[in-house]
């Protein structure tokens, strides 16, 4: 009885200091987000009147709302895996005892530290038409690539984002990768387990939790690059690299509030059904676990 | 602790609550100010008229204050604050200056331009907004019927005598049927000419007629074939090419804005680049500024003096041109607005606000100019026409002295009261297009290639 009491109250108190981080979680996030949601269902910012899915409609009709989407899609499809890959092997390779670790590690948490202007100055220098990158291909005989006015300007974007991001992941999965208790790998190996079983049986299963956060964290990211492409293409890139911030930065810009809540909310719809789908995996594999 | 609990809870609701209910009032007053909106329509379309003296309507004892927003501060519009303040001490002027300097740099404009967007958004923002070439994209701004339509105003208010002002340049600087944006000077874009060069050729110029800039590059060919000057125009291409793509007749066959489709893969477009090259490779026109080397001086006029100095510097015996039109069908001098204003739909102080607008076009504000522009008060104007008395010898830069002659005044007095043109403001596919056309003259790109990129992007734009 008096524990049941006890843990009441703690609840009370833990609400009291929750209250400040949710006093301002709702008064940036929350109420604003609400309001954004009301707004892509009128027809003007201040004093519209209720238009239902007229604005929605509006948005899919849009061809570059269209490619924004599509383009922002594929590049966290591709990618997202691919960061969490590369991090994941590298994460590996480091947690064994290797020559200089200390330092290879800060090396790859650099590109977090350093402040974005100036990464988006080297960017421009590397890649523009007459950039250090092209000058080299033609010293070696090739033509000009046109780096970030072409097809290849996803992959010079990509580039960003996994240097970008490579760091911050790799440290989580060696803090994840350290709180797998040794012994489980001495058990296996006496039961003759294989490199390979090691990794597939103890080393991801006991990962899940870390990876779980890297994935979102990695979505999340993802989202985020569009500040670098927008600081080396500014707001009409080309095509390929115009992502769905570029579509709601412009959309600002023309003082259309209507589409650009609308595909703000679209776009936080997209990414709470993806959170939920991980949520739901995450349960499984930990019951799974235990 | 208890009690603490749900005191903040109450508190959070209460925030939330407040901050709904204050969007509804804004959501009443913003109707309201649409419903005046559809009265100044009717008023504008229909016959009865009640005209009114507006000054009367200006508070006389409650306090008031009315917010301009400008995105570079001047001693002129500290100095029209005071005088203003002065004259009705019961009107305060804040002026909202976004820095002091003169040049933006990119960052703080686009900072400006975030802030004013959220404001205007919002429903709040400053009473009036000084805009420049620019400062804010006016047509979106119109289109969200953010700025109020001045022509309601202009046309109620017995106190404002439209004889007094240039109306050429104000019912010319409308957009979308309706004065948003009210220039309180201006200045002139001309082309001036070495007429004893152009003599000597035997070419004729008509400036009166279809004088478009396929014309102009016509002339401009048969004045390099026939004379013995070097070039006929110093410009940028990428200026050239973008008059040459806002022309009526091109425009059409590059961009259909009904449809959101832009053509500047076709052929005609990397014609139309090829042209424009052609002109540079040939020498009709040239990027560097050559001494003494032109038939034509595309210049801005900003004021008499400024227009005797500049055909004395310019050319021994200069005449001055039109510009250049964008249509067959258009005639006229093209201008420039400066210090424009705009009215937020918003504010609360209206009537304020256009008599301070009223009060800046005075005899006395406008000749206070700082900025040696052109005053759009017809008075002022003259009064610094007659200022420059026959006779009169200016110092001239290159050194012979300049005269003051009335006859050579003449068409510069002729060409403000024919100024029917307002230069287009920047519109991004202009941007789009001199940022990418650049790589092309500069032969580094093939005209293909750059086209490609040129229609790719404006495409993004116009499906947005």
């Amino acid at each position: 009885m008096k524990i049941r009491k006890q843990l009441n109250n703690d609840g009370k108190v833990a609400a009291f200091f929750l209250l400040p981080s949710l006093i301002g979680f709702s008064l940036f996030y929350l109420i604003p987000f609400v309001m954004g949601t009301i707004y892509s269902f009128k027809d003007g910012a201040v004093g519209g009147s209720f238009v239902g899915l007229f604005n929605y409609k509006e948005l899919l009709a849009s061809a570059s709302f269209l490619k924004a989407a599509t383009n922002t899609f594929w590049f966290t499809a591709i990618n997202v895996p691919l960061v969490i890959g590369i991090s994941l092997i590298l994460a590996l390779c480091l947690h064994q005892t290797v020559m200089f670790k200390n330092a290879i590690i800060s090396s790859f948490i650099l590109p977090i530290v350093v402040p974005v202007a100036s990464i988006v100055m080297l960017w421009q220098i590397l890649f523009d038409w007459n950039g250090t990158i092209n000058l080299w291909m033609m010293k070696m005989g090739f033509s000009q690539i046109d780096w970030m006015k072409s097809e290849w300007s996803i992959v010079v974007v990509s580039l960003v984002y996994l240097w970008k991001n490579i760091g911050y992941n790799m440290i989580i999965f060696l803090a994840g990768l350290q709180n797998i208790p040794k012994d489980y790998y001495e058990i296996a190996e006496m039961e003759g387990a294989g490199r390979f079983f090691k990794f597939r049986q103890i080393t991801l299963v006991y990962l899940t939790p870390t990876m779980f956060f890297v994935l979102l964290m990695s979505i999340i990211n993802s989202f985020k690059v569009f500040r670098e492409t927008y600081l080396i293409a500014g707001d009409y890139p080309y095509d390929r690299i115009y992502m769905i911030q570029h579509y709601m930065n412009n959309m600002f810009a023309s003082l259309n509030v209507q589409k650009l809540t609308a595909a703000a909310s679209l776009m936080v719809l997209c990414i709470l059904i993806l959170v939920f789908i991980f949520f739901a995996i995450e349960r499984r594999y930990r019951k799974f676990m235990s | 602790m208890k009690k603490i609990l749900p005191l903040m809870m109450s508190l959070i609701v209460m925030f939330s609550l407040s901050a709904c209910s204050s969007g509804n009032t804004q959501t009443k007053e913003s109707k309201n100010t649409e419903q005046n909106h559809s009265k100044n329509s009717t008023n504008d379309n229909g016959i009865k008229q009640n005209r009114e003296d507006l000054s009367l309507k200006v508070s006389k004892d409650e306090k008031k204050t009315i917010v301009i927003s400008v995105m570079g501060n001047t001693p002129f519009f500290e100095m029209a604050k005071k005088e203003y303040e002065k004259k009705h001490p019961n009107i305060t002027i804040q002026i909202k200056g976004f820095t002091t300097k003169n040049m933006l740099s990119p960052v703080l404009l686009e900072k400006y331009l975030k802030t004013t967007s959220t404001e205007v958004l919002s429903g709040k923002g400053a009473d009036l907004f000084v805009l420049n070439e620019s400062s804010l994209p006016v047509d979106r701004f119109v289109d969200k019927k953010a700025f109020v339509n001045l022509n309601h105003y202009i046309n109620i208010d017995t106190s404002f005598d439209k004889n007094q002002y240039y109306m050429n340049i104000i019912q010319n600087s409308q957009t979308n049927g309706g004065l948003y944006v009210l220039p309180t000077r201006f200045f002139l874009n001309a082309l001036f000419a070495d007429q004893d060069a152009i003599s000597k050729t035997g070419v004729k110029i008509d400036d009166k007629h279809n004088w478009t800039w396929s014309q102009f590059v016509e002339v401009s060919k048969q004045l390099k074939q026939k004379g013995t000057l070097e070039f006929a125009m110093q410009d940028t291409p990428d200026t050239i090419l973008n008059t040459l793509v806002f022309e009526d007749k091109n425009f059409s066959q590059l961009v259909n804005i009904g449809k959101n489709e832009a053509y500047f893969n076709s052929k005609f477009f990397t014609d139309l680049l090829m042209q424009v090259r052609e002109l540079y490779d040939e020498n009709v026109l040239t990027e560097q500024y050559s001494e003494d080397g032109t038939y034509f001086r595309s210049s801005q006029i900003y004021s008499p003096k400024d227009y005797f100095l500049r055909s004395a510097v310019f050319y021994k015996n200069a005449t001055i041109y039109q510009m250049p039109h964008s249509s067959d069908k258009e005639s006229g001098v093209s201008f420039v607005g400066y210090d424009r204003y705009a009215m937020n739909a918003n504010s609360n102080v209206k009537m304020e606000a256009w008599d301070y607008l009223k009060f800046l076009m005075s005899y006395d504000m406008q000749l206070q100019s700082q900025t040696g522009k052109f005053p759009i008060n017809k008075a002022a104007n003259e009064k610094e026409f007659a200022e420059l008395k026959n006779g009169t010898k200016l110092d001239n830069p290159k050194g012979r002295q300049v005269t003051i002659s009335e006859e050579a005044l003449q068409p510069l007095k002729q060409m403000i009261t024919e100024a029917n043109t307002q230069v287009r403001s920047n519109d991004k596919i202009q941007a789009i297009i001199s940022e990418e056309s650049k790589s092309y003259f500069s032969g580094q790109k093939s005209a293909e290639s750059v086209a490609d990129i040129i229609q790719n992007r404006v495409m993004t734009y116009l499906n947005e």
